[in-house]
């Protein structure tokens, strides 16, 4: 009897504790969804309401509250600023500056990132697999260089840059971006190189290669995902630079964050100009981040995990 | 041995590397330019080589210095590059560069506020004959002395303005206020009153207070306008000594308690200000030359073109009426280059024409007094004569080099009572303070 | 000893081509970093006013150094950076580490949301600042029209008005900035971690709070201490987003260290303190690195 009626309630309760298990499931997912939903309004409210702004009449942005969505967009600004003036805006010569603007920004991103990546990762081999005098001092040592706010030291780099003659060139922008982005190259690089197994090399060392050989023929093609995601975090950082960028170029090698800045009241405190220099201005660094986002996360993990 | 060749190896791929960015940065630059490439190419053949002259100067302005850059380059074959930096950067940008030797410019703006900090360091050429006793009077004295720095002119007087005060005539009709009465400030919270009771607008004014440079439109001109001022001519505080001080703080907090202010004024700048009244907000406005310009005649920033108009800043009864001034000054970097070259176009941006152009654009007032009997710019210029007015009522202020300083702790002090932090009383005590510490460092 | 000889010999190349590989990135951070910084150590123990060149540079040794130490507005500048960094930090963590908790599960369009998290953090930072200025603007932002539209306020509340609230709101656009790419640090940590243990504690009726504070956080420590260190390093020296923002006001409000030490450089000119000002920040700096290297250093030897 006792067994019986043991046995049958076991088995009820099974069946309700399944029961149970699977409307909690379905609960669970729903509130899962739920907040993946507002988390992804949270992320992208902010930006999209500067792409709304972008295409919104002034007016329209003035009201109480402001219209969600524009009732009379206008592309007018962005074609002012990629094709030039149209009816009657008041942008003298904007479309000029911003495209110089944007090629500077490309020019010193691409090819600080190129120096940056090539002497980063030459110097980050060394350290992995090089016996070097106070290794990790040297490791310290770059990474404190980096955390250095850049206001202090603003009047003695012009001065140097003054002294190379390179005030206002997209050269003396490339050297300091170069000087400030390599710490986190060989941070990331050396960690990475870390967790290549060593006998590979070896067993090329043994064939006769030299470790300069090793390093182009079977370190490299093995840290790939590394090496995109400091190229990409490099790139990313140059574009976005604004206060070195602001006080070391003028006319010539301005790049396009501080472009952006200059629409506050040049041409009118048009909040919406302004946004549109912001949307196109951050598109680069978009793109790249979202097509890049699987090895920048892994590589820049890595890099600041497995420091050493 | 070996070491030494691994190290010049190094300097070889370093110097290879700094090649390629130069020949990029070299290659990328005539495309854009390419006639202006040829054109030097080809003139330079001739005797009197032209030039490339290059400028500081802000943004607000950009439209009448791109007109007439180009006339001059077209006039005598140099060419101008002007830098526009947005106001918010303008002053590190031009310290930076002066501090550390010119940067490669031949003139840079001088704002009346920064006269005494940017000449402190002998970095500006006198440009003595470029005024002289002759043609003295044709120039608004007290700009021409602003800019004259131990009897050197170190700066060709470009514009004045001054803080200004419109009103938005619909809503005083709406609210049955006439204008004609308000003469002080208690005339002014006294129509804020009925304003407010009417419901005519949302808010009767709305004093900026988010940067520094906002005392002009706060409580910088209301000191002045009840009668009294921050400094004697010695640069001595002496605001502690007199009620006025106080008194506008007060003014100030009471048209806030009130609701007659817009208590948001303490995050916005003068630009934004302008937006609210441009949009029937507020009636009144307290704002820079340009911006109660813009809010007659900008159709973009201003909805309201049609009722904004100009009056006299309040006074407190004894006077009729007071309130800062600002000017701008182009000066002549003692590294320049090509200084002939560059006085010409200092010259030819301030000549009558330029100024006038640029009156009835209706950015800023005139430095020549002439204009100011134009007939072009009166009928252009909608209320010109009521602005003019205000110039004369108005004084620059104190001049010396830790006034940027000095206006940071002004424009705490506002917020603090904005904020409700501190008494005005309090305040004031604060910034004397304030005062003396600056004053010792 | 012919094996030594060799070894030793081969252990010289080895150093000869090490050098030849750091050379490049040694000089280059050497003439950018290294020489600028020394300089301005330099220049904090010397009386600099930038607007008079040519008055020479006495030296006044530490006086500098007091003469911050001894102002008010310094020691203000330090408790609202104090606040601001523990504020963000912990904001940023906690907020990164929960939602990275939730998108650890198989749901449909995870990859899209995990590579839209990059947004916030890919956008210039200037950009950032000129977004959330509007986005927070007391007339016409966005903010206050949203909870106006949704019945949320009668009023517009402006939200850089007063001192806390915009330090609130400062805080609130620099969470939103760096939290989706902590949330994208944690949420690679925790992929790491092996199924089959969460499934052998669910078997000993371990609950959800148990098998997090039992299984996820040990492993996801470090993780944890990397981020906490490196955002607290990079929110210690926080100014792009203040000077955007709120330029340190309303009544100092929001005036960190990073922001006074640029006043002492740009608006009060005095090159010698605004340094100073400097290098006493980087030393709280240099110790957070410190803790930071000295933490690993432990992992490293417990592993």
């Amino acid at each position: 009897m006792s067994t019986v009626l043991s046995y049958s309630s076991i088995k009820n309760k099974l069946h309700s504790s399944w029961k149970k298990h699977r409307t909690k499931k379905w609960l669970g997912k729903t509130i899962t969804y739920l907040f993946v939903i507002m988390l992804v309004i949270a992320i992208l409210a902010p930006f999209v309401w500067m792409v709304i702004s972008s295409i919104s009449p002034q007016v329209e942005l003035s009201a109480k509250p402001p219209h969600w969505f524009p009732e009379n967009p206008t592309l007018s600004r962005y074609r002012a600023l990629i094709f030039g003036s149209s009816s009657g805006a008041a942008v003298p010569a904007a479309t000029a500056k911003f495209l110089k603007g944007m090629r500077n920004s490309l020019v010193v991103s691409v090819i600080t990132t190129v120096i940056c990546v090539v002497t980063g990762t030459m110097a980050a081999y060394a350290l992995a697999r090089l016996p070097v005098l106070g290794k990790n001092n040297f490791m310290i040592g770059t990474l404190s260089a980096q955390m250095t706010p850049v206001i202090v030291i603003v009047i003695p780099l012009y001065l140097l840059l003054q002294q190379f003659d390179m005030i206002d060139t997209q050269r003396g922008l490339i050297l300091l971006y170069t000087g400030f982005m390599l710490p986190t190259v060989i941070w990331v690089m050396h960690s990475y190189f870390l967790t290549i197994p060593q006998s590979l090399e070896e067993a090329a060392l043994i064939d006769g290669c030299n470790h300069v050989t090793a390093l182009i023929k079977v370190v490299l093609p093995l840290s790939g995902p590394g090496l995109v995601a400091v190229s990409a975090f490099t790139f990313l950082s140059s574009w976005n630079e604004f206060f070195m960028a602001l006080i070391f170029t003028s006319s010539q090698a301005k790049t396009i964050t501080v472009v952006v800045t200059e629409f506050s009241s040049q041409f009118g405190v048009d909040f919406g100009l302004m946004a549109t220099g912001g949307v196109i201005g951050s598109l680069p660094p978009l793109i790249l981040a979202f097509l890049f986002q699987r090895y920048i996360v892994e590589g820049l993990t890595a890099g600041a995990l497995k420091g050493e | 041995m070996k070491r030494s060749i691994s190290f010049t190896l190094t300097l070889v791929l370093l110097l290879a590397i700094g090649i390629t960015a130069c020949q990029n940065a070299d290659v990328n630059e005539p495309e854009v330019d390419t006639p202006i490439v040829a054109d030097e190419e080809m003139s330079s053949e001739s005797e009197a080589e032209p030039v490339t002259i290059r400028a500081l100067i802000r943004p607000d302005e950009g439209e009448n210095v791109a007109t007439y850059a180009a006339k001059f380059e077209e006039m005598t074959g140099n060419k101008v590059e002007v830098d526009f930096v947005s106001w918010a950067e303008i002053h590190d940008k031009t310290i930076t560069t002066l501090a550390t030797g010119g940067g490669g410019y031949d003139i840079i703006f001088i704002p009346s506020a920064n006269v005494v900090e940017f000449s402190s360091g002998d970095w500006f050429e006198p440009i003595n004959d470029l005024i002289t006793e002759e043609n003295h009077g044709e120039w608004l004295a007290s700009v021409v002395d602003l800019y004259t720095v131990d009897g050197n002119l170190i700066a060709m007087p470009w514009y004045a303005g001054g803080a200004h005060m419109a009103y938005n005539a619909d809503i005083l009709n709406n609210a049955g206020v006439d204008i004609n009465s308000i003469e002080t400030w208690d005339d002014l919270l006294a129509a804020c009153r009925i304003i407010k009771e009417t419901g005519a607008a949302e808010f009767c004014f709305s004093p900026s207070a988010k940067y520094p440079g906002n005392f002009y439109y706060n409580w910088g001109s209301m000191v002045l306008s009840n009668g009294n001022d921050f400094f004697d001519s010695e640069g001595n505080p002496i605001f502690q000594n007199n009620d006025a001080a106080v008194t506008a703080l007060d003014f100030i907090k009471t048209g806030v308690d009130e609701g007659f202010f817009d208590p948001a004024g303490i995050a916005l700048d003068d630009y934004e200000t302008l937006i609210e009244f441009g949009t029937g907000k507020t009636a009144f406005l307290l704002d820079s030359t340009w911006a109660v310009t813009q809010a007659t005649r900008n159709t973009d920033l201003s909805t309201i073109t049609d009722s904004a108009n100009f009056m006299l800043i309040p006074g407190n009864g004894e006077i009729r009426s007071s309130g800062y001034l600002y000017a701008g000054g182009l000066g002549l970097l003692k590294t320049s280059e090509h200084k002939d070259v560059a006085k010409e176009f200092l010259v030819f941006l301030t000549n009558e024409e330029a100024q006038k152009q640029h009156a009835i654009q209706g950015a800023n007032l005139p430095t020549r007094l002439a204009l100011y009997e134009d007939e072009e710019i009166a009928s252009a210029w909608r209320g010109f004569d009521v602005l003019a007015q205000q110039l004369t009522f108005g004084k620059f202020p104190p001049q010396f080099d830790w006034f940027e300083e000095w206006r940071r702790s002004a424009a705490t002090a506002v917020q603090d009572v904005m904020a409700g932090r501190s008494t005005s009383a309090d305040a004031v005590n604060w910034l004397v303070d304030e005062t003396n510490r600056i004053n010792a460092q | 000893m012919a094996l030594a000889q060799k070894k030793s010999r081969k252990n010289r190349e080895e150093q000869k081509l090490a050098a030849f590989l750091l050379a490049p990135a040694i000089l280059i951070m050497a003439v950018v970093t290294v020489y600028p910084l020394l300089r301005s150590l330099w220049i904090s123990m010397l009386e600099w006013d930038l607007t008079k060149p040519f008055s020479g540079h006495p030296f006044i040794g530490f006086q500098n150094y007091l003469a911050i130490l001894k102002d008010p507005v310094f020691w203000q500048a330090a408790k609202v950076t104090a606040i601001f960094v523990i504020g963000a930090v912990s904001l940023e963590i906690i907020s990164g580490l929960l939602i990275a908790l939730l998108l650890n599960k198989n749901f449909v369009g995870r990859n899209l949301v995990r590579t839209l998290s990059l947004l916030p953090w890919a956008i210039p930072p200037v950009v950032n600042g000129i977004m959330w200025k509007w986005i927070l603007n007391p007339s016409y932002g966005a903010l206050n029209g949203i909870l106006y539209s949704l019945g949320l306020i009668d009023e517009y509340i402006i939200w850089l008005g007063n001192p806390i609230l915009s330090l609130l709101m400062v805080i609130l656009a620099d969470a939103w900035k760096e939290t989706p790419f902590i949330m994208l640090l944690f949420l690679a940590a925790l992929q790491t971690i092996p199924g089959e243990l969460y499934e052998a504690a669910e078997v000993d009726g371990a609950n959800w709070f148990k098998k997090f504070w039992n299984i996820t956080l040990p492993l996801i420590k470090p993780t944890m201490f990397v981020t906490l260190s490196l955002r607290t390093i990079w929110a210690l020296k926080s100014f792009d987003l203040i000077y955007t923002l709120t330029a340190g006001g309303p009544s100092n409000g929001t005036n960190v260290i990073g922001f006074y030490t640029y006043l002492k450089t740009f608006v009060s000119l005095d090159l010698g303190k605004g340094s100073a000002s400097a290098y006493l920040m980087t030393i709280v700096v240099m110790i957070v690195v410190l803790l930071y290297q000295k933490a690993l250093n432990q992992k490293g030897t417990s592993a």
